[in-house]
Formats: structure tokens, C-alpha cells, sequence
């Protein structure tokens, strides 16, 4: 308590109606069992919601080595056949031959009809964890393409053509007013590359302002209160609330031309 | 905006600082949260979003000036999206608040304390959710007002005049008069 706070009403003699009863209030307090469960809740869902760890080579590895394995394999199966010239089995590419670990998962975010990024070939993804789907669903290709597997040996090309987070939330922005729709799809795609990236809060703002001016006024709303939970001392506060409020105007009046409200303004 | 930290290097540090403050508050941001209205079946969810936020906040690099006010904070947030979201007013306290029976006191003493909680509850819950959440913050959790200022993101004369106001409230609807001395600083 600092030197200029007032005494607190708890330390008063001679109003135990008072005093008895905010010590009371100060005993409710949660069962041990019920602090348990809530520990294990919180615990589960803030290691679910933890961005994945960062790119390294062990996860790298993890992604290409089966995939070489698999080549390897069937490489030394063709050269098995040449040598001895009799005629093998075709091997057909099956879901089974792909690791589980590099079976697609479900999307971050909400489902994105078609990434609006010109995303580079699987194998020249990043080895990040959301990268995974792209490579599995290479994979099967790969398998049967086992000729040109020999002849060009098709590791992981160098990430030329990946764009920076920089400039997807760039483009985002630019198109934000034009086509909203684009720069929704920029932002999904921002969250799959780089789910923890630096720009997460400008992908955010983006996002929720695109969705209004799609005229999907509840979950701009709904990702607007949860963007006030994550960022409470962001500097894109006002912009949000601002955009949240011209979104319940819209609601109660104009919903036939959302691309021309307000949002226009500055 | 500043860079993200490098999250590999501070998972372990990060899961250090969230256990202990999970530990040290979680009982004390649940009793805030029930006091801010939340039901017994909405406050569960709330305590884990605010621990969701403050995982976040801390993997990202936050390090609170001052931690409760920074806890309590987050909870009254929470506590206002949940409100919004329902489209309600806050709950009334009701017999589903009242703390544990303590075997060690008599049954007359406790009938006696759980007419009083009641009787506070019923003064508390005819503030304004602004000036409760003073009153609850400043008198229960014991926070200075600074700090009180700080969770509730006001000004500190707006936290005072709210405190005031309150207990004005709290203490005419309790039928007391209290020393001059409570009104001072």
C-alpha cells in the first residue's frame, strides 16, 4: 500500500458487520481438486495455443530423411532389377509409405479455399512444422516418379522463392481496401508460414479489418475482443475498436455494401 | 515494434515463471473472477483464458512491472469480453459463492458471518461493475491504488473517485458509519 492510499475498511475496529464479512468474502477460495484440474486444463490448452518451436535441422531432418529413405529404397530396388534383368512387381505409391508424422494436418486458422501466395515447390519449403502437409502431399508423386528421382536427385532446393513475412503482410495491407478477400487469404497464409512470427499483430489487425469489410461483422468482432485480450497495449487498439464499432453500425443499418462503409476513412 | 524473442531459448524460463505464477495467483485471480461475476460454471474457463494470455504474454517476451496488477488486469478483461459476449449483466452473488465452511467455528458464529457476506454481496452487486471492481480490487485483493489504476487501465483519480463512490455505496447499504479516517489518504 503506498503512503497515499487510504486505510483500507478491513483494518477499521468496531464494524465487525464490515470487517467479518470481507474476511469472509476473502475465504472464498477454489478446492485443492479444483486448482488441480484447472492446472492441468491450463496447461494443456497454453501448449496447445504455444506457437511451434523455430526451424532447426533436427526438425529438418526429421522431414526430409524418410522421404530419402524412401528414394533410397526404391533406387536400390531398380538398380536390384536391372542387374539381375528379371521383371519386378511395379511398386505402387500407398498412403502407407508416408510417415505419419508427415501426413497433412488440419488448417491454424480457418480453411483457406486456395493459398493466395505463390508458394514455392514442397521441396523447397522451410522446415517448419506447418510446412509438413506440402511436402506429404508430394510425397506419393515422388515415389512414382522414381526415373527422375535418380537422375536429379531432388533435395531440398534453397528457399528462394518463399516470400518474407514482410512481404506478405505488405501485400496484405495494399490490397486490404481492394480486395479484401485477398488480403484474408494473404493473412491465412501469413498465419501457416509464420505462426509466430514478428508481424503476427499486424496480421491480426489485417485480418479482422478485412473480415469486416467482407460483411462478416460476428467473427471480426469475435477475432477483434481476442486480439484486445492478446495486444491490450497495442498501438492498433483504437483502429480495432474502431473498426468493431463501424462494424455494429453496419450491422444495424447498411449490410447490402460493407465494401463502402466507413472504413474508408483514414 | 520490436523483434520476437528467440522462443527456443526461453521455453524453459517461460515455463518456470508460468508454473509459479500459476501456482502463487491462480486461487486468488479465480476469487477475483467470481467476485467480477463470473458464475461457477463460466469461471473455470475464464481462469484458463487469463493463464492462456499470460503464457502467451511471457513466450513473447512481457515482463509485467507489476505482476498482479498485471494478472488482475487480464482477468477483469476477460471477465468484461465474457460479459459482452453473454449480452448480460453480471450474475448475481448467490449461495453458490460462500467460501467452505471452517468446522473450527461454531454454527452461530458462522450463521452469523454468512448473513454478513450476504449481505455485502447484495450492496456489492447494486455498484456499477466499475466501481465493484475498485472496491474488490482496492479492499479484498489488496492492491495499491496505483496499481488498481494500472489493472483497470484508468487514471488514478478516476480510481479514486470509483473507490469512493463505492464504498459510500457499500457502506450506506450496510447501514454503517465508519471513522472520518477512511476518507483520507
Amino acid at each position: 500500500m503506498n503512503s497515499t492510499d487510504p486505510k483500507r475498511l478491513s483494518t477499521l475496529e468496531n464494524v465487525p458487520e464490515l470487517t467479518d464479512a470481507l474476511d469472509a468474502a476473502r475465504e472464498r477460495l477454489p478446492s485443492p481438486n479444483t486448482l488441480e484440474a484447472l492446472r492441468a486444463r491450463v496447461e494443456a490448452a497454453a501448449g496447445a495455443s504455444a506457437p511451434p518451436p523455430p526451424k532447426s535441422w533436427p526438425v529438418a531432418l526429421k522431414v526430409v530423411l524418410p522421404l530419402l529413405g524412401v528414394a533410397g529404397a526404391l533406387i536400390f530396388v531398380q538398380r536390384l532389377a536391372e542387374r539381375t534383368a528379371a521383371p519386378l512387381p511395379p511398386v505402387a505409391p500407398s498412403a502407407s509409405a508416408v510417415p505419419v508424422a508427415m501426413r497433412p494436418e488440419p488448417p491454424l486458422l480457418e480453411s483457406a479455399p486456395n493459398s493466395t501466395l505463390p508458394l514455392p515447390p514442397p521441396a523447397s519449403a522451410p522446415a517448419r512444422i506447418s510446412s509438413v502437409p506440402a511436402i506429404a502431399s508430394a510425397a506419393p508423386a515422388l515415389v512414382g516418379a522414381v526415373p527422375q528421382v535418380v537422375a536429379s536427385a531432388p533435395l531440398p532446393a534453397p528457399s528462394s522463392h518463399l516470400p518474407s513475412e514482410l512481404e506478405v503482410i505488405k501485400e496484405a495491407g495494399q490490397v486490404l481496401k481492394s480486395d479484401p478477400t485477398r488480403a484474408l487469404r494473404l493473412t491465412m497464409d501469413h498465419a501457416r508460414l509464420y505462426p509466430s512470427g514478428a508481424l503476427a499483430e499486424e496480421r491480426e489487425v489485417i485480418a479482422i479489418e478485412s473480415l469486416a469489410r467482407l460483411g462478416r461483422s460476428s467473427a471480426a468482432r469475435a477475432r477483434a475482443e481476442r486480439f484486445t485480450l492478446f495486444y491490450p497495449r497495442s498501438a492498433h487498439l483504437s483502429r480495432i475498436q474502431q473498426v468493431a464499432n463501424l462494424d455494429a453500425k453496419a450491422d444495424a443499418g447498411d449490410q447490402k455494401n460493407p465494401t463502402h462503409s466507413t472504413l474508408d476513412q483514414p | 515494434m520490436q523483434p520476437a524473442p528467440t522462443l527456443a531459448s526461453n521455453v524453459p524460463r517461460v515455463v518456470a515463471t508460468f508454473r509459479s505464477i500459476f501456482d502463487e495467483h491462480a486461487p486468488t485471480v479465480w476469487r477475483a473472477l467470481r467476485h467480477f461475476g463470473m458464475s461457477e460454471r463460466e469461471v473455470e474457463d475464464a481462469v484458463q483464458e487469463v493463464f492462456v494470455v499470460v503464457h502467451r504474454q511471457l513466450s513473447a517476451g512481457t515482463e509485467p512491472a507489476h505482476l498482479r496488477a498485471w494478472l488482475y488486469g487480464i482477468a477483469w478483461r476477460v471477465a468484461a469480453a465474457q460479459r459482452r459476449k453473454a449480452h448480460r449483466k453480471h450474475e448475481i452473488l448467490s449461495d453458490a459463492l460462500e467460501p467452505e465452511p471452517d468446522s473450527s467455528r461454531s454454527p452461530a458464529r458462522l450463521l452469523e458471518r454468512s448473513r454478513r457476506l450476504a449481505k455485502l454481496d447484495r450492496a456489492l452487486n447494486r455498484l456499477p461493475e466499475e466501481q465493484r471492481a475498485v472496491f474488490l480490487l482496492y479492499e479484498l485483493e489488496e492492491l495499491s491504488m496505483r496499481e488498481v489504476a494500472e489493472a483497470l487501465d484508468c487514471p488514478l483519480h478516476t480510481a479514486f473517485s470509483r473507490l469512493y463512490a463505492a464504498r459510500k455505496k457499500v457502506l450506506a447499504e450496510l447501514g454503517l458509519t465508519v471513522p472520518e479516517e477512511v476518507w483520507t489518504r
